[in-house]
């Protein structure tokens, strides 16, 4: 496929910037609504720290630590000017800063999401144009009940299930964590699979995507039943259309080019959108899945964080599931204006 | 000339069939350990998996405070003395202190053991570092230190040669190596230079808090040490060969405490034998069915620990003793031990297995009868039905609720009006931190830190923790704070105990609580290939001091 350099001067030009100054300001709306949420949320984070037999004077030496003894237009000021200096604040879940727990929780979630991403995008792929392509047919009825299925289970039913069936029964798959407890590797980027690769340890990369395989399933089989159907329909719709009839009627391969080339692209431009924002929703709502995984993920930490009323904890993962959902918006928009030319030409002046 | 379509056909058939080829070898025989750039270790002999409830157990021992963290704590660092549970009774043995003897009524003396090594720095212990452990104890009471905070006088607690220590208290403590016990020694010198400034302790900063809390290496001297700890994950120890003390012959080489809490997968890791010692937190349904799996028992825990039904008792109706009285008659204690198998039935105010406990002064039952000649003397008969009793039940404890509607069920039969609120444990914290909360009873686990009954009495009842979870009854009766005092104060055993029970008829006759049943922990463990002395005996002892690892033997060629 060829790229024009006028679109991607297009791409870069303007919009990008726009859009990077509206995120911008959208992440400080976010953070205020959050900042606020957090902290008229019933609990005393304090005493929820340091548990019920603290004495009440190291309670009180906390709260003020936190400036929970001051108005909340203070707190929040305290919380700007902290964020400004790189920092979010300290942790009363780890006692950490808050910076170094997201640090250590969150290329767990980044790598299970994606290989979620690579499992989604290509069953999606093949299974919505197989179905698109042969509307009606015995393997598209097959489908659309696999569809219904993995639509209507939760993603934490899936997870245990395949750990029950190929954990448990079968054995062939770990059922937990990220590694054998047996191999030890230097912790570089977080992502076990890339560590592997950077220090050269087949073997460890080999048993990382080994411990990946169930939890990446778990997450993926919902949403990829979802986006399956939405490709499925727009393929269907878009195989009607007149252009496919005049492609069809001159002769041309009907697979590879009227099915994958004409009719596959313009359908992903409805299904795209759907899977950037079905991963990009895993920062939140795998924490199920990290827990029956026994995956170190932000997800599972994120709700430790809530239950404990960890309140810089809860903001600064919030503000890293709003960075994710911002670049994955910013991604799938890249995307849509390669795909289709359309929004290229609206775009140019 | 072989069309392009068909050469990519086969190369993609060759690429899938190697794929599917290196995936089945894979899947048939689960890679071993090849020689790499980055060392690997090969997998260890006698190993030990413990789940734990915690994602993030708290390292630092002068800041942990629940069951993981203590759990790891008791593992990784040496305390002055310990207690131990021997011929069915409790004794502090000698530790860290060989011997001590008690000075006058305000000072200890102990002697240490000489030949101590911390892990990672192998620097010698010294009297110095427990003189440094106490004071950060005290200044830094966020773990165990609330137990020293009202006794030890830093002033005069020091280090008076390498080996000798002197700890002054502000006045006489009878239950003072109760207390010892809990004074977990760090490596003084690597605190200090870990100490991050500005922090909530003065000059002290945050005491090296933040350092150790990251978990890259640990600062004691016990019999394990941390090796890897991974957040959200596992912690790993391994068996400190230097340690003074005796490992039991096959004692695990390594332990990983894993962060488990999902039932469905707490039965998997159990059934392939990837986890050998259960948390303490599943459901009884999870127990019952881990005790099926070939090889694996449930151990019945004894911890100091009740179930409390806690009455407010400022709040009407149950500001009139009667009615509380008439409650503790309401109660069904048979159906409740149904509905809560970890439990027995309760005999005392206090748990039957704490030294000093009493039976209740008089008989204790479901007795509806009896609770309605209690009401008929209350002030607030025939108003019964202007009040409603609120009883909360904590959303994160499944199966609780059942106990309030138990409670609420037999009240309806003598006209009260029980009313069973569900509530997140965050909204239950922040309710019971004032009077005028508008729950009337909480139910409530408490276990005492140690096992004269006087600690369970003095968490429970002492207005010094009032506006915590430890009560719910805010009695504004200073002569129960006297009294409570008087049997920490008093030194001779014989004459504490004594005050003790008279304490213990006085508390019972104000009705204070339903005293629902003696707590009954349950960890399912690997029976088949663990020796594990705390499940063989039943253990009695302090919630989380179970899983002494330098005591268990593991024979993993009988893993199967």
């Amino acid at each position: 496929m060829k790229i024009n350099l006028n679109v991607l001067k297009g791409i870069f030009n303007n919009a990008i910037l726009k859009r990077i100054i509206l995120s911008l300001i959208s992440l400080l709306g976010l953070s205020l609504i959050i900042f606020t949420l957090a902290r008229i949320m019933p609990g005393d984070p304090a005493r929820m720290a340091l548990g019920p037999r603290a004495p009440e004077e190291i309670v009180q030496k906390y709260r003020e630590m936190l400036y929970l003894d001051k108005p909340l237009y203070v707190q929040y000021y305290y919380w700007l000017i902290n964020l400004f200096q790189g920092k979010l604040g300290p942790s009363l879940t780890s006692f950490r800063e808050v910076s170094v727990d997201i640090a250590d929780f969150l290329p767990a979630t980044l790598e299970l999401m994606l290989f979620v991403a690579i499992i989604q995008v290509t069953g999606t792929l093949i299974l919505g144009t197989i179905s698109g392509c042969k509307p009606g047919s015995a393997i598209d009825g097959a489908l659309r009940v696999f569809a219904y299925i993995g639509i209507c289970v939760p993603p934490f039913v899936w997870a245990l299930i395949l750990q029950f069936v190929f954990s448990y029964i079968l054995g062939w798959f770990p059922a937990t964590e990220r590694l054998s407890s047996y191999i030890r590797l230097p912790r570089i980027t977080g992502l076990v699979t890339i560590d592997a690769l950077i220090t050269g340890n087949f073997n460890a990369f080999v048993d990382a995507l080994w411990h990946l395989a169930l939890p990446s399933l778990a997450l993926a089989v919902g949403a990829m039943a979802q986006e399956t159907r939405i490709l499925r329909s727009a393929m269907v719709e878009n195989i009607n259309k007149d252009y496919i009839t005049t492609f069809l009627s001159h002769g041309l391969p009907i697979y590879r080019y009227v099915y994958f080339k004409y009719a596959l692209r313009p359908s992903l431009c409805s299904t795209i959108p759907v899977i950037g924002l079905d991963i990009a929703s895993l920062i939140a709502n795998a924490f199920m899945v990290e827990m029956i995984f026994n995956w170190p993920g932000i997800s599972k930490f994120g709700i430790t964080a809530m239950l404990r009323k960890d309140l810089n904890g809860i903001v600064g993962i919030v503000l890293v599931a709003g960075i994710i959902y911002i670049v994955t918006n910013v991604i799938i928009d890249i995307i849509l204006t390669i795909l289709d030319p359309r929004i290229r030409r609206g775009g140019q002046q | 000339m072989v069309k392009r379509s068909v050469v990519a056909a086969i190369v993609a058939v060759v690429i899938i069939i190697a794929i599917v080829g290196v995936a089945a070898w894979y899947l048939a025989a689960p890679p071993t350990p090849t020689p790499t750039p980055t060392p690997t270790v090969t997998p260890p002999v006698k190993s030990l998996i413990v789940a734990s409830f915690a994602n993030l157990p708290y390292l630092d021992p002068h800041v942990a405070h629940d069951e993981s963290g203590r759990a790891y704590i008791h593992n990784v660092y040496d305390t002055l003395v310990r207690m131990e549970y021997r011929e069915g009774t409790v004794k502090i043995i000698p530790w860290l202190a060989t011997r001590w003897e008690m000075v006058d009524n305000v000072t200890w003396r102990f002697y240490l053991r000489e030949g101590v090594k911390f892990h990672h720095t192998n620097r010698e212990l010294t009297a110095k570092d427990v003189e440094f452990s106490v004071m950060r104890m005290v200044i830094m009471p966020e773990g165990m230190g609330y137990l020293l905070v009202p006794w030890i006088d830093l002033d005069r607690t020091k280090a008076i040669d390498k080996y000798t220590i002197e700890i002054g208290l502000k006045k006489p403590c009878g239950v003072f190596l109760y207390l010892a016990s809990y004074i977990y020694v760090v490596d003084s010198e690597e605190v200090k230079k870990n100490i991050k400034t500005p922090g909530p302790y003065g000059e002290w900063g945050d005491f090296g808090k933040g350092w150790l809390m990251e978990g890259h290496i640990d600062i004691g001297s016990g019999p394990y040490m941390l090796v890897e700890y991974v957040p959200g994950s596992h912690v790993m120890l391994a068996k400190n060969e230097k340690w003074w003390g005796d490992f039991a012959p096959r004692a695990p080489d390594n332990v990983k405490i894993v962060a488990i809490v999902d039932p469905a997968t707490t039965h998997t890791l159990m059934a392939k034998r990837e986890l050998d010692i259960s948390t303490v937190w599943l459901p009884p349904e999870t127990y019952e069915a881990l005790d099926e799996i070939e090889g694996v028992d449930v151990a019945k825990l004894h911890y100091y620990g009740m179930y409390f039904l806690m009455m407010n008792s400022r709040k009407p109706p149950l500001d009139d003793i009667h009615v509380r009285k008439a409650l503790f008659y309401l109660f069904d204690y048979r159906t409740f031990l149904e509905i809560l198998p970890q439990h027995k039935e309760a005999e005392g105010i206090v748990p039957s297995n704490m030294i000093g406990f009493i039976p209740f002064p008089e008989p204790v039952e479901y007795n509806i009868d009896k609770a309605l000649e209690e009401l008929k003397k209350s002030k607030y008969w025939g108003e019964l039905d202007k009040y409603e009793i609120a009883l909360t039940w904590r959303a994160e404890v499944p199966g609780e609720d059942r106990v309030g509607l138990l409670l609420a069920s037999a009240a309806e039969k003598v006209g009260l009006k029980i009313k069973v609120v569900k509530l997140p444990w965050l909204k239950v914290v922040e309710a019971m931190t004032r009077p005028d909360t508008p729950n009337h009873i909480e139910p409530m686990w408490i276990t005492a830190d140690y096992p004269e009954a006087i600690s369970m009495v003095y968490l429970r009842w002492h207005s010094a923790s009032h506006g915590t979870v430890n009560q719910n009854e805010w009695f504004d009766l200073p002569e129960l704070d006297k009294m409570i005092e008087e049997v920490l104060g008093t030194i001779d055993e014989k004459e504490r105990l004594e005050k003790s029970a008279e304490l213990q008829r006085y508390i019972f006759h104000l009705y204070p609580s339903i005293f629902a049943g003696d707590y009954i922990g349950f960890k399912a463990y690997q029976s088949k290939y663990i020796d594990w002395p705390s499940a063989k005996v039943g253990f009695v002892g302090v919630f989380g001091w179970d899983v002494e690892y330098w005591k268990m033997n593991v024979y993993p060629e009988k893993k199967t």
